[in-house]
């Protein structure tokens, strides 16, 4: 049995078996159908740690990334600075190895900083109360309309969802809506949208997939004289450091992607879906909750809380069936808040809406392109029925540089669009770079 | 020090919180701008240091000492694999970024792929799962989208053994089934004759079943489940969370189970951070593997692709392709181990809760007297009839002895139930000092019951008012 990976030596084995009263390993297992037991399997030889590293850092190097400052791609997952201490205090083997906090004594860590994560983006969104976290962006939408319609008095369950909404979310939804049945429409931005009396809540997105910053007044004030519940989705909250945030527009339900508040793109995952709403809905909302208590000295905890809404309890009855979530991604969002602060959002914020704009002025002189005029952070939307955006990615990564998404191969509808994003590592002299090459690529 | 948010240490600054800052900047209107200012605090890197490291300390994790709860296979987590996981060159890939530029990750997610489906008997797996819960209804969406394309959509009831993890009904009414209960007999297993009831009563689309069960005990009938399931048209679905008692041993595949989810964050030894993230990819037998979500890796002409090709997917349950960075920790973990590696991996856990379950049988009530897999559970029910004290007291006192508790009042079908899975990391030692403890609190019972009715109070807080924390809800800190 030795071997460096088990602790217990060959003495300590056999003092176990012994006691178990066996001879054999086999014994233990006779409950198992023999002609299935010890199945072939191909063999994987076991490397120690250095042949490992070595094997994962070659695996590494067949991505081929470019430093964030030469990529342009965003729509929804952007390349942020980290302070180092995200990393380090992350790192922490009392964080990252424990389990859920079912055992709040033992737990108070965990609670207290998933406490600390729903008060910031309570906050941040301009809402009362906060989950303490959701798969990603796409499920967090799937489950906030879910949720609408377990509030919604209505007897249909009909939801629209207006604007440019991320293929990917709505690719999660559709799937999901093969279980729910739901009567769910999507629809372009338009100022003069009738809304039926008859939906239970529409969905706006702030900003939207285009990176578009839109008046919601008018829809919401419609919405809200039909009765209708109103879902806010952020893809980017680092946008609510400057603009109105969707309580003060008074949504009632909003969700969104947290994932670019302190944590890196990672192919995508893992992410940070979260939701936050209004007090009055909180037997609704789908996740785990933490919330503030007191031990029989009067002394001040944290708990798990209103449980009764969750699968461990009421099984199928549950507000949804989401037990493990990302909880570590909580903490990192909740660390990189404290790191920056009030101000140090507010300038992020301003830092990237006015790169935003650099990138607008300097795409401008692109004869070829036309530019979205609608107000736009981090990502910009760009037209064209000239240039073939593929052939110009690949023209711009063999300058060094990466292009944005080929809005065209995501949907049909977006023929001739594409969307190019700045990042907190966008630099001016990057942008002119872009144009320059872009230039090149037109004039080639 | 004390365990208070950030937001209340800086009370007083949040309390006069400057304005919103840009009120004046260019190119937003008036009506698009923030009114109410952020209400965060101002911390130097010294004060956010001190503050998340003491938190730290107020947690217990496999780190600190033993972690012996059930059905959640709290193994030792490998430093190399978070190193690893890290690096730039996988953490700074953006999704949309092409795949000639990710071929290292497709190709990793290739082989985990094909890993993971020879070990468990499985064609493919995806990875789009975030967690288990979210196996489970992706497993279910394609035993839905298989029984409409086989034309009988009027399937639309699954069944679930009483001892199942809540999860499973849970996922079964968010997939749109009805959900039935099978009720366990006395030896552990599933009533057979229930199960036949039920299948003749009802258009039945699946049974789920956890193997071994979370009462640590293999279904010795499963082989018989399975054919009397697949004779009514229902197909068999695997819930993973138990899976560390098989791996080398059995496969899922072989048992007669056509979906399998895995929880990577158990069987694996990727962490649990504290409540994710997780892993939980879907294995299916080759009849299933065109429902699967998609895209699904391929290799092709000498390059891993995204094949986006199957019409009869299910879609996508995930944004992207899943939480990759535990799916790299796990493609790790098993080049570490090697097939050796793993099978003894499953014995050591199994090996380890049997021994547990030896030493601990007399003090406890053990409901069911047979060997047991990875994990077994005890009743303190005779304990709390004789002296009133409860399991949650058995499992405050153990706080106050440095060990994190079982899982308790779970299974439900247990009462006053503690579910133990020791797993294969822990030594002989470890275990004898459990025991050791486990049997002075069987003493302290009789002899001290106040011990255990206040404990704990060696942490920063006591048993906490739960029941307050509903009827007042105070949910953050500023509300």
């Amino acid at each position: 049995m030795q071997s460096s990976l088990f602790p217990n030596s060959n003495d300590e084995q056999s003092e176990i078996f012994k006691t178990i009263g066996v001879k054999f390993f086999s014994e233990l297992v006779q409950d198992l159908p023999k002609e299935k037991l010890n199945p072939d399997l191909n063999v994987i030889d076991a490397l120690n740690e250095k042949e490992l590293s070595q094997e994962l850092s070659c695996l590494g190097e067949k991505n081929f990334i470019l430093a964030p400052n030469r990529s342009f791609l965003g729509g929804g997952i952007y390349y942020r600075f980290i302070p180092s201490i995200v990393d380090y205090l992350t790192s922490r083997s009392e964080f990252y190895t424990a389990y859920t906090p079912y055992q709040p004594e033992m737990s108070q860590g965990t609670l207290v900083s998933i406490f600390e994560f729903q008060t910031y983006m309570a906050e941040l969104t301009g809402m009362e109360i906060s989950n303490a976290s959701l798969y990603d962006g796409a499920t967090a939408l799937a489950e906030s309309i879910i949720m609408a319609s377990r509030i919604s008095p209505k007897k249909e369950k009909k939801f629209l969802i207006v604007g440019a909404l991320a293929p990917h979310y709505r690719k999660v939804l559709d799937t999901y809506n093969e279980g729910l049945n739901y009567d769910i429409k999507y629809l372009e931005d338009d100022d003069n949208l009738e809304l039926d009396e008859e939906l239970s809540s529409i969905v706006l997105m702030y900003p939207n997939y285009f990176g578009q910053v839109l008046n919601n007044d008018k829809i919401i004030n419609q919405a809200k004289q039909k009765g209708i519940g109103i879902i806010m989705g952020v893809p980017n909250p680092l946008a609510l450091g400057l603009f109105k945030s969707p309580g003060e527009y008074g949504a009632d339900i909003v969700f969104g992607e947290a994932v670019s508040l302190g944590s890196n793109p990672s192919f995508g995952g893992p992410a940070l879906g979260f939701i936050t709403t209004k007090t009055d809905f909180v037997r609704h909302i789908p996740g785990r909750i933490v919330g503030e208590t007191i031990d029989k000295n009067d002394k001040v905890g944290y708990v798990l809380t209103f449980q009764t809404r969750e699968q461990h309890i009421r099984r199928e009855r549950a507000t949804s069936n989401i037990c493990s979530n990302q909880g570590l991604m909580a903490l990192r969002t909740t660390m990189y808040l404290s790191s920056l602060g009030k101000e140090g959002i507010e300038n992020l914020a301003k830092d990237i809406f006015e790169k935003t704009q650099i990138l607008k002025n300097k795409l401008s002189a692109i004869s070829d392109f036309v530019i979205d005029r609608n107000l736009s952070f981090q990502d910009v939307l760009i037209s064209s029925d000239l240039i073939d955006f593929n052939e110009l990615n690949r023209f711009l990564r063999e300058r060094n540089i990466q292009g944005g998404i080929v809005l065209s191969d995501q949907d049909a509808y977006w023929d001739g669009l594409y969307l190019l994003s700045v990042n907190d590592f966008t630099k001016e002299s990057d942008i002119d770079d872009l144009v320059c090459a872009i230039e090149g690529f037109i004039n080639e | 020090m004390n365990n208070r948010p950030i937001f209340y240490k800086k009370e007083d600054e949040i309390k006069s919180v400057a304005p919103v800052a840009y009120a004046d900047i260019n190119g937003i209107p008036d009506e698009l701008k923030r009114e109410n200012s952020l209400r965060f605090p101002s911390l130097t890197e010294t004060e956010v240091s001190r503050h998340y490291t003491y938190l730290s300390t107020l947690n217990h994790g496999v780190d600190s000492g033993f972690y012996p709860l059930g059905s959640c296979t709290m193994k030792y987590n490998y430093k190399v694999l978070e190193k690893i996981a890290a690096a730039d060159a996988f953490q700074h890939v953006h999704p949309f970024d092409s795949i000639e530029n990710t071929q290292g990750l497709l190709e990793i997610l290739y082989k985990t792929d094909q890993y993971l489906s020879d070990i468990f008997g499985y064609e493919h797996f995806t990875f789009q799962p975030a967690a288990g819960a979210h196996g489970e209804y992706t497993g279910l969406l394609i035993i839905r989208a298989y029984h409409k394309d086989l034309g009988q959509s009027d399937r639309d009831v699954v069944l679930i053994p009483d001892s199942a993890h809540g999860t499973n009904p849970a996922s079964a009414v968010l997939a749109g089934y009805r959900v039935r209960k099978i009720p366990t007999n006395e030896e552990g297993n599933l009533k057979l004759d229930i199960l036949k009831q039920e299948l003749g009563k009802y258009n039945v689309a699946a049974l789920m079943l956890t193997n071994p069960s979370t009462l640590g005990l293999f279904e010795t009938q499963i082989l018989e489940i399975a054919d009397i399931v697949h004779d009514a048209g229902g197909l068999l679905y695997y819930d993973g969370a138990n899976a560390n008692a098989l791996m080398g041993l059995i496969r899922p595949g072989d048992m007669g189970f056509d979906v399998c989810h895995l929880n990577l964050h158990k069987t694996f030894g990727t962490p649990h951070g504290g409540g994710g993230p997780g892993s939980g990819p879907v294995g299916v037998k080759k009849l299933l593997v065109p429902f699967l979500p998609k895209p699904l890796v391929d290799f092709v002409d000498g390059q891993y692709i995204l094949d986006d090709s199957s019409k009869k997917s299910i879609g996508q349950v995930h944004g992207f392709y899943g939480n990759v960075s535990v799916v790299i920790k796990t493609f790790a973990y098993i080049l570490m181990h090697g097939t050796q590696g793993l099978k003894m991996a499953s014995e050591q856990a199994i090996i380890n809760a049997n021994y547990l379950q030896e030493k601990l049988r007399n003090l406890y009530k053990l409901p069911f007297d047979r060997r047991c897999m990875h994990e077994f559970v005890l009743s303190a029910s005779k304990v709390k009839k004789e002296f009133g004290i409860s399991v949650l007291d058995i499992a405050k006192t153990l706080i106050d002895n440095g060990i994190h508790p079982p899982t308790i009042y779970f299974p439900q079908i247990v009462s006053e139930c503690m579910m133990i899975e020791p797993t294969e990391s822990e030594s002989k030692e470890t275990l004898d000092d459990f025991v050791e403890i486990m049997t002075k609190i069987r003493d302290e019972i009789e002899q001290n019951p106040d011990l255990l009715h206040n404990a704990p109070v060696s942490r920063i807080v006591g048993r906490l008012d739960e029941a307050k924390a509903v009827k007042e809800p105070k949910l953050t800190a500023l509300n």
